[in-house]
Order: C-alpha cells, then structure tokens, then sequence
C-alpha cells in the first residue's frame, strides 16, 4: 500500500510535465497523467526511490502511446475535401525552433513505440542506459540500439530543416 | 556507436522541448479519490498526523491527540523502562487533565516570513469521551474573540460558543452558540471512532523508538518519514508531561507544522465549574442566542408537507446538499451544466471552506479549487463567472500575521472548464468585490482595507495578467462589484466603514474611466448589479455577506453598519443609468435584509436572496414581488438565474442549493435573433456538418444535413467573416493551414455557385474555402471554441 497523495505530491509535477510535452494537448495530457498513476497501482517498487523513474517512465509510455494512436486515426481517417497543407512556405524564412519541436514530437509517433519511448526516456527525460533497461526490462546493449535507430530516423524525419552544415552520415 | 565531435543540432530540438514551459497541472483530488485508499503501515503515522491537519487539528482533533499522547505512552513504554500496564494504570487513577495545545506553522519564507501561532487549552475527560478546547481571547481581524468547544461522543453532540466584539466598540458584538451532531459535522468521522485502543493499533506500527533519558523524564522518539514524534515522560509518576509532533512540509506553502502538548495538569481544580458535568455541558452561558441545529432535519421535512404554506409559494423542482454546512455564494458556469461554489464548513469562515466546481447533472463536485480549514485563516468571500460561462473568478483572502491582523486578498481567475487556475491578482486587504467581464478577458476586484481604506477599483487583464485600469471612489470599502454586459460600465459598492458606514454606490465609464455616477449617503450596500441592457443598476443592502454572520439577520458591526448607519432600511434601490436617477424603490413586505440580487438573462424580473430565507421575483414595473420562493431554512446567501433563464438556484445557511423553475415575465421574443442573420444565410439551401474527431481528437464521426433557416443562421454568426469580401490572413498559406487536421468541416450548399467548405482544426482555428482556395477566415483563434463545438455537437445529435 501507497501513501499516493504524497507520491502525487512529489512526482505530480515531473509526470505532468512529461504527459504534457508529448502531448501538448491539456486534456489528453491530464488524462495521460491520471492513467501513469492508475498503473503504478499494480507495481510494488523495490525501492521507495525508484518511484520517480517508474512514474517517468509510466507517463512517457502512456503518452506516446496515445501520440502514436493519434496519428494512427489522422492517417487512416480520409479527411475528403480537406485542402492539402501546402509545404512551399517561403524558403527565404529560417525555420523556428519552435516548428521543429512540433515536428519532432510528430515524428516520435512514426517511430516504433519501443524507440520513441527510450529516445525520449535518455534524450528528454536524462535517464541513464542503465536506468532505462532495468525500467523496460531489456538488456543496455538493447538501449543503445534503440536509441541509435531512434535517433536516426529522427535526424531524417526532421533532415530538410535541421542544419545544412551537418548532416547524419 | 560514433561520437560525432561536432554538437548534434537533434539535441539542441531536444533541449528546447526541455525548456519548454508547461502549464500548472490540474487538481489531485480527483485522482486520489480513484487511486486505492489506505496508507501503508509505514506511512500511517504521516497519513494520521495528515489527516489531523486537514480536518483541523485544533478544532476536531486535539481530542485524539491527547489520547495519542497517551496511547503513544502506552505503546512506547512496552519497549522501555516503563511497563505498559503501569501508564494505563497512572491514567485511569485521574478523572480529568488539563493541558495546553500549541500549534505553530511555519510558511515557506517568501510566502510569509512570519511563523503563525495559536494556542489552546484542552479539557480531556479520562472516563468518558468528552473534550472541552478554549481559545483565549484575541484580537481577529476587526474583532476582539474567544471561543470555546465542547465535544461530546457518548451524546454525538458539539457545543460552539463564541463571542466576537468589535475592537473599536461600535455597534453590536455578537455572543452566540450552535449545537450540532457530532458525527454529522465535517472532520468528525476523524475522532468519531478514535478510541485508546485505536490510537494503541495504529501506532504499534512503528519500531524504531528512541529512548533517551533527560532528568527526570525518559524521552522517546518516532520519526517517521516527515513526521518526527517526541514524547516526554515523568519516571517517577509514570505520566506524560509534553509531546512534539513535528511535520515537515505538510503541504504546499507549508514548511513546518508543530503541534507541541504541554503543562499536564492531571484532575486540576475546577476553577467556575461545579462539576465535571458543569464543565462538559452542553447547553451555553448565560446571554449567549443558542442554534440548535440538531433539530434541523426534522423541520425541514415537516415543512415539505403538502398543502402548508401561501398559494403563491413554489416548491423548488430540486434541493441538493454540496456537502457543506454553508453554501455562500454560487455562479452559474459552462453553460449551465456546472456551478461553481462558495463553501463553508460552517456559519463563520473560521471554520474553513473551499470553492468547488459542481456539476448539476451528476450532482458531484467536479474540481475542488480551493480549500481550506481552520488554520488557514483564509477566507473565500464571493464567486462569480462570465457571462459566456468559460471563466469563473473567487475573492479569496488570507489572514496574515497574526499581530498585525491584515488581510491580504487575492481575486483569482480559473477556467471553468478544466478546472485549472489562470491567474492570481493580488488585493492590499480582505477581497470583497469581484465580478468578471462577459466574455471572461476582464476581471475587476475590489479590497475592504482594514484599518484603511485606498478605495481602488482594479481592472485586471486576464491573459496579460496586468492591471489595465485603476478606478478610483475614495474611502469606499468594496462590498460588491459588477461590469455591465456590454462592457461598457463598472460599479462598485460598499460603504465608507469607520465612523458613519454610510453606503455607496460609484459607476465608472470604463472607455474615460471617470466617475458616471455617485450615490453616497446610503444604507452600506452589500449588493449591486446591473441589468442584462446596461440601463439601469440595482443595489441592496446591508448585510455583512463577505465576513461574519449574524442569523437573526443583524448585519455584523465593523464590517457591516452599525445601527447609526440606519440598517432598517431594507429597500432594494433601481438607479437608472442615464439620468442616475433613484427609478424603482422596492420593499420587502416582512422580509429580511437582501443579500445578492441579480436580474434574469431577459431584464424583465430581479430576484433577491435575503437573511430569513426566501428568495423573491420582482415585477420591476409594478414594483412588486412576482413570487416568494421559500424552502431555505435560514439566511440566502446567493441566487442566480441559469443561463437560458428557466431556473433559479439560490444557496443559503442550510447547506442545500436550491432549483427553482422559473416562468418568464414575457415569452422570449425570438425575432432578435432572426434580425441577426447574415444576408448569406438567404443563400444557403442546406448545410452539412460533418464532425470527424472529437475533442480530445479521437475518432468520433457523425454527420448531419440541416436545412433549418434559424440553425443556419445561428452557425453563421458564428462565424461572421463568411460571406464577407474579407481577404484570408497572410497566415494562411495557399488553401489551408500546413499540418492541421480537420476537426470539423461544415459545407454550405448555396443556390448558385460551388458550395462553401468551413474547416475548423483540432487547434480550433478555421477557414473558409471554395475550389480549393481560402476565401476568407475569421479571427486565426476562434473566441469561443467550446462555443461553436457545443453548437455543431449539438446539430449533430
């Protein structure tokens, strides 16, 4: 048994943060963020300190789950008569930081959930390769592939706007 | 795996979603109540000490906590040099112990350097369970108070006794009692079933206790997570003689809470009581008005008999309870499906309350924003909502050092939607008006400065979170605050406090922000509003809604008037806006002071709340009462028509929320909204609405062909830009808007021509397009999204 106002208290606020920079939407982030808590009701932690990493990684695999299943029903929804976003904005005009976040999160939900869970575990999130295998229980050889892969298709999801100067080789 | 020595630009993306802010997360309440109840044994402690806290510890649990003290003894000692048995024994040779209760709270420093103190005495009777706990008399606020409670478990009763003086001597004190069941009364269930044994169980739990010895006295000491235990005990009487809970951060703000138990008087003499009986009773002093609201219920449903009552009476189509014991003020939000409350734990703040959003369908509270017991000294004084029912705003105050007795106010903005704060604005002294533009952009606030009055009026942007205008009426003490709907007006009203009370009521334009009218010389005004057309202004008063309370309808001194300031005069005042001339003078017949008033959504009827209960629908051109509505079993505190103006809900002393229907004074006219319709809507044979994900951007289609002349109209002015020659943003590239998917997309089939298409996206932006191109957009954020998706969800039904 849990003390959860006390977790809520002190984790709240990290899984809050997570759910809502996956998925920029209030409502399914705190929807995301009740569901993190709700699963951590099966897990027996086998340390009390363990429980920040759990809730972490709880709430990135709730979001992203619900980013993938989001782009999932746009896809496969044919939105009939809906005019096509035009791509040939001015090239003129560097494109914002702010653009390739969006971006990037809506690549994240064309990678594999696997991939975009630890992508975002080590590269948002700063959990160690260690800390990530022991939480999805998989070997750190398998950590360091996925982030590999993740991180790749990533570069070319986002390629034409990333800096010209480097490119993944 | 390479290490590129050059910085990868992915990780620069990575850091800006790091850096990105995140809006504040919504309320825990609702969580906690689906996460699995009960603490492990390891955080009982904290979770008992917490829960103590939070039902409040001085008034409802000090009681348990002496027998805690106790058990703590008993259950220690098992593991020290004194035997349990031996305690039990030197406790049961006692019949009664004495001792002083110190509660010291410790904010967080930038919050509020200052620790906060209060002090008890505490009565425990040893063979049965009773409590008497005193506060000494202070000085609160305005108030010079002391009070004392008596609980009794073996009768289920609670005895309040309480007296509060003003310190400047003007006007009336009040010395009064209530009685009520104890295990009715919030907090209760809390010691309800705290027994010694209880205490003994819960705390056997714990292991690790350290013994030390200090002079005459063993010391044992718990720590448990962020509650530390300490206990001294007398070796040679084997009794206890002080006790420490020390709780860190017991919540936000809250850096330490300490609760010490000290100068154990073990059967001291009864100084003024005969008996221990005498000390323990329940029935107050001599001069002291008793409410016995144990009889209460009874009544209640003796009153809903058939056939009792005036003809003219209705009988409300609802009466629900909130689960308070006050329900103090109310406003109507997202479209009439929720309210959002004022609540209060009892008939005074002090006794701690909290703001909630209640959905009326389901009869449940929804979020609960803000709360408080009765440590806080906080205050939640009036809540108000927009008219367009997205935003709602609360008075709320806080109580600040105890020496200086000030209040500091604050007048914060939530959305009434998802329940989440928008902005705090703060006020230099107790928050008394608010009131809420229509559309929900604008608040103003209002403060009754004690001991001073800067009679300023602030007018707050919300989104910018800046003030945009100060409105200035010297001296004035704001009571009550309203914006015209147009915008156009605001009015404040009060009185002018020490030494005359006299009442108020100043307009403001807000284009100018020059003073339009002032009406001075009047009874202290406790309400105003203006009606939906902007042209006329009702006022009423006296009645110290915002602070203290007086049942029998006096209106409290120092906050309220005094007798000086003529507070017989219950007329409800009807200013005309144009010539600010007295219009209507309405008198209750037999009635008690106004509370609130406000006017129905057609202008035509004002309902009143007053201090006796009933609730009153004017005729404004007869100047006379349509209906009584009475029901509420003591003071009204609130009233407000719901947004299409059939029913009324008024809130009061009783704890229920009232619904009563409401028949129009007229039909409403529907040719107003007929005149509205664009020219385009002559064009447009049918429509098709076509919804393809829903809100939280599921899939959740449906669509519908409307051919409806009124429907069409209305979805038109919703967006009023179609079929104007105004040209599409230059944010709008090419035929649309990169990367958004459609939410909704509405195709409107004309006589002649190629039917119009409106896209709106799950941002809820939308455009306007025919043969691929965009036509035209509106506003690039729709004003009121929730609007238009309730609109075409309700066409799609």
């Amino acid at each position: 048994m849990v003390d959860w106002a006390a977790l809520l208290a002190e984790h709240g606020p990290r899984v809050w943060r997570t759910a809502f920079r996956i998925l920029k939407h209030y409502a399914d982030a705190h929807d995301c963020y009740q569901d993190a808590f709700l699963a951590a009701c099966q897990i027996a932690p086998r340390h009390p300190a363990d429980w920040g990493r759990i809730l972490t990684c709880l709430a990135t695999r709730k979001a992203i789950d619900r980013l993938r299943a989001r782009a999932r029903s746009a896809r496969t929804e044919p939105l009939d008569a809906v005019p096509e976003p035009s791509t040939d904005d001015d090239p003129a005009q560097p494109v914002r930081l702010a653009e390739l976040v969006d971006r990037l999160c809506a690549g994240l939900a064309g990678l594999p959930g696997k991939q975009a869970e630890v992508v975002w575990l080590s590269c948002v999130e700063g959990l160690t390769h260690g800390e990530i295998a022991d939480q999805l229980r998989i070997p750190t050889g398998e950590v360091r592939v996925l982030l590999h892969r993740g991180r790749q298709r990533l570069r070319e999801h986002l390629a034409p706007d990333l800096s010209d100067t480097w490119r993944p080789s | 795996m390479s290490t590129d020595p050059k910085p990868d630009p992915l990780d620069a993306v990575f850091d800006a979603i790091r850096r990105e802010p995140v809006p504040d997360r919504p309320p825990d309440a609702e969580l906690l109540a689906r996460l699995p109840a009960g603490p492990s044994p390891a955080a009982q402690a904290v979770t008992l000490a917490r829960r103590r806290m939070i039902m409040g510890i001085a008034k409802w649990s000090l009681a348990a906590a002496v027998l805690a003290a106790i058990g703590a003894t008993v259950l220690f000692t098992s593991s020290a040099n004194i035997a349990l048995a031996d305690v039990l024994k030197a406790t049961e040779k006692h019949k009664l112990v004495k001792y002083k209760a110190t509660v010291t709270l410790t904010y967080d420093p930038e919050a509020n350097p200052d620790p906060e103190t209060r002090v008890e005495m505490m009565y425990a009777d040893l063979r049965a369970p009773r409590f008497r706990q005193e506060v000494p008399e202070a000085v609160r606020g305005p108030f010079r108070s002391s009070a004392y409670t008596v609980y009794d478990h073996a009768k289920d009763r609670l005895l309040c006794v309480y007296s509060n003086q003003p310190v400047d001597g003007t006007g009336a004190g009040e010395k009064a009692a209530v009685l009520q069941t104890l295990s009715a009364t919030p907090g209760s269930q809390v010691t309800k079933q705290r027994t010694l044994p209880d205490e003994l169980r819960e705390l056997e739990t714990h292991k690790d206790v350290k013994v030390t010895k200090e002079g005459k006295s063993l010391r044992y000491t718990v720590v448990d997570a962020k509650e530390t235990t300490t206990l001294w005990v007398d070796t040679a009487t084997q009794l206890p003689v002080r006790m420490v809970v020390e709780v860190e951060r017991l919540c936000e703000g809250i850096a330490r809470l300490r609760i010490e138990f000290s100068d154990f008087e073990w059967d001291p003499e009864l100084k003024g009581f005969k008996s221990l009986d005498d000390l323990f009773s329940l029935s107050p002093p001599e001069g002291y008005r008793l409410d016995d609201q144990t009889k209460k219920p009874a009544e209640e449903k003796k009153d809903k008999e058939p056939g009792k009552g005036p003809a003219e009476n209705q009988d409300a189509v609802k009466v629900v309870k909130p689960g308070a014991k006050s329900v103090r003020s109310l406003a109507y939000c997202n479209d009439g499906k929720r309210v959002a409350l004022v609540l209060w734990n009892g008939r005074d703040f002090r006794e701690g309350g909290s703001v909630v959003l209640w959905d009326v369908q389901t009869e449940k509270v929804q979020h609960t924003l803000e709360e408080c017991d009765n440590i806080g000294a906080r205050l939640f004084s009036n809540v108000t909502s927009s008219k367009d029912g997205t935003t709602i705003a609360v008075a709320s105050s806080q109580l600040g050092k105890p020496k200086d007795g000030a209040w500091h106010g604050a007048i914060k903005v939530w959305d009434a939607r998802t329940g989440k704060l928008v902005k705090p604005f703060e006020l230099d002294g107790l928050a008394g008006a608010v009131a809420l533009s229509a559309d929900g952009a604008k608040v103003i606030g209002g403060a009754r400065v004690y001991p001073r009055a800067n009679g300023k009026m602030f007018v707050w942007d919300v989104q910018r979170g800046e003030v945009r205008q100060t409105l200035e009426a010297e001296g004035l003490l704001y009571s009550a605050a309203a914006i015209s709907d147009d915008g156009k007006w605001i009015a404040g009203a009060g009185d002018v406090g020490d030494p005359t009370y006299k009442g108020k009521v100043v307009v403001w334009e807000v284009a100018t922000g020059k003073v339009k009218h002032e009406w001075a010389g009047l009874p202290p005004m406790s309400a105003v509003t203006f009606s939906p057309d902007g042209k006329q202004v009702a006022t009423a008063g006296p009645v110290a809604n915002s602070i203290g309370f007086s049942p029998d309808g006096k209106p409290v001194a120092a906050v309220g008037p005094g007798a000086a300031a003529g507070s017989d005069d219950k007329v409800i005042r009807v200013w005309d806006m144009q010539t600010g001339k007295l219009k209507h003078q309405l008198k209750p017949e037999g009635g008690g002071h106004i509370t609130r008033l406000v006017f129905s959504p057609d202008g035509e009827t004002l309902a009143t709340a007053d201090v006796v209960g009933s609730v009153s629908l004017w005729d404004l051109a007869k100047e006379k009462t349509r209906v009584t509505l009475k029901g509420h079993d003591g003071p009204v505190w609130c009233v407000a028509f719901s947004p299409d103006g059939r029913a009324l809900a008024s809130g009061g002393d009783d704890g229920t929320i009232r619904f009563w229907p409401v028949v129009p004074a007229k039909q409403p006219a529907k040719e107003p909204a007929k005149k509205e319709v664009p020219a385009l809507a002559k064009e447009i044979v049918k429509m098709k609405v076509v919804r393809v994900t829903n809100e939280k951007q599921e899939l959740d289609r449906a669509e519908m062909t409307i051919e409806d002349d009124e429907k069409i109209g209305q979805l038109l002015a919703l967006f009023p830009e179609v079929g104007t020659k105004k040209k599409p943003d230059a944010a709008v590239p090419g035929g649309g808007a990169r990367g958004y998917g459609a939410a909704y997309q509405i195709t409107l089939h004309r006589e002649k021509g190629d039917p119009l298409y409106i896209t709106i996206s799950h941002q809820r932006k939308w455009w306007c397009w025919s043969q691929g191109t965009t036509v035209t957009n509106g506003d690039w954020n729709l004003k009121k999204p929730t609007e238009v998706g309730k609109f075409l969800d309700e066409l799609l039904k």
